[in-house]
């Protein structure tokens, strides 16, 4: 669809962007040591920490990909939901506590506080960029998304928007700023996800919501010429002819007689109103002819109570199929494992100055996030009966939803969907100067560095990656980035999770055990990864059947691989020293 | 249509005896290994499972087995039994969406009192 670049959506994006990275600059005045770039001198309060955590934690993929998901299939974006934050679970009663008492200002340190170990920081090392790495790719590619219709300007403004104005938040005051951004962005979005859930409950459910005249069931159908011409329904896309914005009620339940909107709702009960409507659903079908590659979307009337059920995007669990199952089990237990293994939440645990606040900030965390998931349910599903979805993008659902009640809305929700970005990333560049600066040039090739050095060394660091993800973002931009953050999910729980939990519960663990264990997790999931039929299919364009791995998602797999690794070479290498257990 | 107050199953009373009888085996398979412990194994009982360590660490892992048998239970019925989420307990929302909205509440609940049984540990208020 074409969007209108709206000016006050302009002034609303700006004033956000520098007002953070005005705050960066203000907070980055004083000169600074290590521990004040990499750790915000440990002095973060915990409340502030774990709002912080919230925003860090939800990135585009929640905000937007959750309640795109819902709105198009149903149930199963909340089965992302429960997924990830049941994460936070392993996070708080598993990792919190000991943690803080182990590192200094990385996930390495924390690894190889013991053993001194150069396998340790290297594999750590590498691990954390790769996982950093998979995770920044999306979040850069969704920023330029998202500056497309809003702004009317070309993908690469956004993604140099985002990697400029998250390097100066980085560079200028470390971890510092980087806490003070993701707390407002944290603030922001569930603030205003909170407000947008009133708004829905308060406008109920409604037959043929925004639309003008009767329902209008024709199928559509988007074309792209070989000259690069797109055509909507045979005519050129213009503002007049255009793909008509779907997603309503069809009919609401026999309760309601002839009534076309049920008025105000109760939570549970518009779920529930929900539950016995129906719904015009719209799917997309593409095919290739001479005249181009067409798509066509089709609308099909279901009943409310077939999309809240699991089955909907995950077909297999519907179907029964085990390949599907089997993927679903493995996706699970990666986003299960994953949370606590991810290095930009990690490093969070540093910022505050003991183990009592960071047990208190994981509490903040989860209520935050927990309270957040909960009000995706009914973003999507609003979106999903609103009559403004875009059928071509699932991504603006939550944006276009926020229109269907004004353009203020609207505009403060984009500007809040690009600050999601800015929270998210500048987090994951924190997380990766520590790994290239403080982890392989300091500690790894054993540079010797005054505090002032080490500071800068992370500053380059920054920018460095800053530049890296920029270039990144403009490469990977017409990819299907949306897996991307469940390859980084797998990586960090089989390469980061078996470590850390055998390191702090097994007394046995040995640095070898730690090394091999970072090492083989990482390396087998990625090759899985780059295996699958799924990446055959979608990254180099390949026959799903020529790949020779079963199912595509290898959490199932790989993460228990890493434990009995760790567990093998442990047993085969030296006891660890007294004073390496009592550490 | 309507508000479904049974599970849907052609002979909903039998199926609810089958799954009693098989949580009843379950807790038999337990009890049974808990008993067995207790008369022929009475050494493994002295057993710190969590390494000795200190009550918030311990704490931290009885609720994270509590949470986790939850959630089991919950992807359990995702992956094996996806109709019965369908059903609606209360005549208001599904199981699926009950459940789902439970395990958020039970993650915080198990949080907050996690920070309450920690209180007595905290260094700092």
């Amino acid at each position: 669809m074409i969007y209108e670049s709206s000016p006050v959506a302009i002034a609303i994006f700006a004033s956000f962007v520098l007002g953070v990275v005005g705050l960066s600059f203000w907070l980055g005045r004083k000169g600074q040591s290590a521990k004040g770039y990499y750790a915000a001198h440990g002095e973060i309060h915990w409340f502030v920490n774990g709002i912080a955590f919230a925003g860090d934690y939800l990135s585009a993929a929640s905000f937007l990909g959750i309640c795109g998901m819902i709105a198009f299939y149903g149930y199963d974006g909340f089965l992302y939901s429960i997924g990830f934050l049941a994460g936070w679970i392993v996070a708080l009663f598993v990792i919190a506590e000991p943690i803080k008492a182990l590192g200094k200002f990385t996930f390495a340190d924390a690894l190889d506080a013991r053993f001194n170990s150069r396998g340790i920081k290297l594999a750590v090392a590498i691990s954390t960029l790769i996982v950093s790495i998979f995770y920044l790719i999306p979040q850069m590619v969704g920023a330029g998304h998202l500056i497309v219709p809003l702004l009317g300007l070309p993908h690469a403004v956004g993604v140099i928007l985002v990697g400029v104005a998250v390097t100066l938040i980085v560079v200028t005051a470390g971890m510092v700023s980087t806490t003070w951004v993701q707390f407002i962005k944290g603030s922001l979005l569930v603030f205003f996800c909170a407000v947008l859930t009133v708004m829905i409950l308060g406008r109920g459910l409604e037959v043929n919501a925004g639309r003008a005249g009767d329902e209008d069931l024709t199928a559509q159908v988007r074309t792209v010429t070989p000259e690069g011409k797109v055509l909507v329904n045979g005519q050129p896309q213009t503002a007049e002819n255009d793909l008509r914005a779907v997603g309503t009620i069809h009919a609401l339940p026999a309760r309601y007689g002839d009534a076309r909107e049920t008025g105000p709702l109760r939570p549970l009960e518009y779920l529930s109103t929900l539950e016995d409507s129906k719904v015009v659903t719209w799917s997309a079908k593409k095919h290739t002819d001479e005249q181009g590659s067409h798509t066509t979307y089709s609308p099909t009337i279901r009943e409310g109570k077939d999309l809240l059920k699991p089955g909907g995007y995950f077909k297999g669990l519907s179907s029964g199929s085990l390949t599907d199952r089997l993927n679903f089990a493995s996706l699970m237990l990666a986003l299960f494992c994953g949370t606590a293994s991810l290095p930009h939440i990690l490093i969070r645990y540093y910022t505050v100055k003991d183990a009592a606040a960071a047990r208190k900030s994981t509490v903040v965390g989860i209520a935050a996030i927990g309270g957040f998931y909960v009000l995706t349910l009914y973003l999507g599903l609003g979106a999903m009966t609103s009559g403004y979805l875009d059928p071509t993008s699932s991504n603006m659902a939550a944006p276009l939803l926020a229109k269907s009640f004004s353009e203020t809305l609207f505009a403060v929700i984009s500007a809040i969907a690009f600050t999601t970005v800015l929270g998210t990333v500048s987090g994951l560049i924190m997380a990766g100067s520590g790994a290239v600066a403080h982890d392989l040039i300091e500690n790894f090739c054993g540079v010797q560095m005054t505090d002032h050095e080490k500071v800068r060394a992370g500053k380059i660091a920054a920018v460095g990656l800053g530049l890296a993800a920029m270039a990144l973002g403009i490469l990977f931009r017409n990819f299907n980035v949306s897996f991307l953050v469940g390859w980084a999910f797998h990586i960090a729980a089989s390469a980061n999770l078996p470590a850390l939990v055998m390191l702090l519960f097994w007394s046995r663990t040995t640095k070898q055990g730690i090394t091999a264990a970072v090492t083989v997790g990482m390396l087998s999931s990625l090759g899985w990864i780059l295996l699958s039929a799924d990446t055959f299919e979608k990254v180099y364009g390949l026959s799903r059947a020529a790949s020779p791995i079963p199912f595509s998602q290898p959490g199932l797999v790989t993460i228990p691989l890493g434990f009995v690794v760790l567990v093998v070479v442990s047993l085969l290498t030296p006891r660890p020293t007294p004073r390496q257990v009592s550490a | 249509m309507g508000n479904d107050q049974s599970p849907p199953s052609r002979n909903g009373a039998s199926r609810s005896r089958r799954i009693g009888m098989w949580l009843f085996l379950v807790y038999v398979i337990l009890y049974a290994g808990f008993m067995g412990l207790v008369l022929f194994r009475p050494d493994m009982l002295s057993w710190r499972p969590f390494g000795g360590v200190n009550l918030a660490i311990a704490y931290g892992m009885w609720l994270f087995l509590v949470y986790v048998i939850l959630y089991a239970g919950f992807m359990g019925l995702v992956l094996f039994r996806p109709d019965m989420l369908s059903w609606r307990p209360f005549g208001g929302v599904n199981l699926a969406i009950a459940y789902g909205m439970g395990l958020i509440a039970a993650a915080f609940l198990l949080a907050f009192l996690y920070m309450i049984a920690c209180r007595c540990d905290a260094t700092d208020a």
